[in-house]
């Protein structure tokens, strides 16, 4: 599966080579990023400054053309039997689950009738305090942390069923936790299933031929 | 006798690759968990980037080349080792390890500065997904390293040199989490 070139041809012929060539320039590119990216001024592209969007492109988006590269080209799995693909579509999918229902008590700090108080009580020390980084553990320890608190607020977004979003998004976060520790096992119902179902598939081609 | 990993291959896949890409599997949530739940974390406090400024991003590009080169060596062994050319397999993992013991002491460098700086694992929230994301990591770069020395030991015997590919696919892997490590903890300030 690796014998993409002639190993009797010059270094730089070689296929493996060439993409370790691309992946420097890819590295050296996201590197430079947020050096470039002050240059682009305050401009703004769809509410976003343009400097920022430079930033995100030349780290990340980088980022995901070098693992590509790498899992294409080095890891073989474009040419690789279709149970592999399935494998890793699964883990993709358990963790976009993971994303979905967590995310958005994480990143935002109020909900339709919920404040977390606590965590903005952090961002609001961390940036009063930008130098001392052990603070935030020590005002934590003199507050109780008061992480949900209800408020007066109205709840607008009802679901149906009387079920608000942040509801919907809590037992999604239940539900995640059971399937998230017990991952090994759901991981390994699902192998075991492709395993029989690709037994039975080379079965069959082997009675057909 | 033959392991079993090497003789059966029900699927149509060697045994041994297909257990390799189980564990990969597995880890791609754990990893996957660990840097989703940081970007989560990171978008809801924007005070993170005053931490973040703190680490050195031209030490986590000279580590990301240490490792992409150590990807190329590794890829060659296992071109090697398809021409059934074992000595030169086991050269190219060998280069392989000198880039993971590379990378290791360069990262034990950063940690002692950063530490010796008053930057510890109980410092914030940052510095604890900091270390503990890098740490897993370096984990199985020396996971990986110690495993490739079996490897290599046999390979250049002309032994077992399928288990030369299944090393590789692996130590990809560990340079595609370092790959998406490197922006979230160097870059994003």
């Amino acid at each position: 599966m690796a014998s993409r070139s002639d190993p009797n041809a010059g270094w730089l012929s070689n296929h493996y080579v060439k993409i370790y060539l691309v992946l420097l320039v890819l590295l050296i590119v996201s590197v430079l990023g947020p050096e470039v990216a002050p240059l682009a001024g305050e401009g703004e592209m769809l509410g976003i400054r343009i400097a920022t969007v430079v930033m995100l492109t030349t780290a990340f988006g980088i980022a995901v053309v070098k693992a590509w590269l790498v899992v294409k080209n080095f890891m073989h799995l474009s040419i690789e039997r279709p149970i592999v693909k399935w494998f890793l579509a699964a883990s993709v999918l358990l963790l976009a689950l993971f994303w979905g229902g967590i995310a958005p008590d994480v990143q935002s700090h109020e909900g339709a009738n919920w404040e977390n108080m606590a965590a903005r009580a952090a961002v609001e020390r961390g940036i009063a305090e930008p130098e001392d980084h052990g603070a935030e553990a020590e005002h934590a320890e003199e507050k109780p942390p008061p992480s949900l608190v209800p408020t007066s607020k109205p709840t607008g977004s009802l679901l149906p069923g009387g079920y608000n979003f942040t509801h919907v998004a809590f037992w999604t976060v239940v539900a995640l936790v059971a399937v998230g520790t017990n991952a090994v096992a759901v991981m390994l119902s699902i192998g075991a299933g492709l395993l029989v179902l690709e037994t039975v598939k080379g079965l069959r081609r082997k009675q057909e031929a | 006798m033959k392991p079993i990993a090497t003789a059966r291959a029900a699927t149509g896949i060697a045994t041994g690759k297909l257990a390799v890409w189980w564990v990969l599997a597995s880890e791609v949530v754990i990893f996957g968990g660990l840097l989703a739940s940081y970007v989560m974390y990171r978008l809801g406090h924007p005070e993170w980037a005053d931490a973040a400024a703190v680490t050195n991003m031209k030490i986590g590009a000279f580590n990301t080349f240490v490792l992409l080169t150590s990807s190329l060596t590794a890829v060659l062994a296992h071109q090697a080792a398809e021409r059934g050319d074992g000595k030169t397999a086991a050269k190219f993992l060998h280069f392989t390890i000198l880039g993971a013991t590379t990378f290791i002491g360069v990262k034990a460098y950063e940690w002692w500065y950063e530490i010796s700086h008053g930057y510890t694992i109980a410092s914030n929230t940052f510095w604890a997904f900091y270390y503990s994301a890098a740490g897993l990591h370096a984990f199985h770069v020396i996971a990986g390293a110690v495993i490739m020395a079996f490897v290599a030991r046999d390979a250049k015997r002309g032994l077992e040199l399928h288990r030369v590919e299944l090393i590789g696919i692996y130590w990809h892997f560990v340079d595609v989490v370092w790959i998406f490590l490197f922006p979230l903890l160097y870059i994003a300030k």
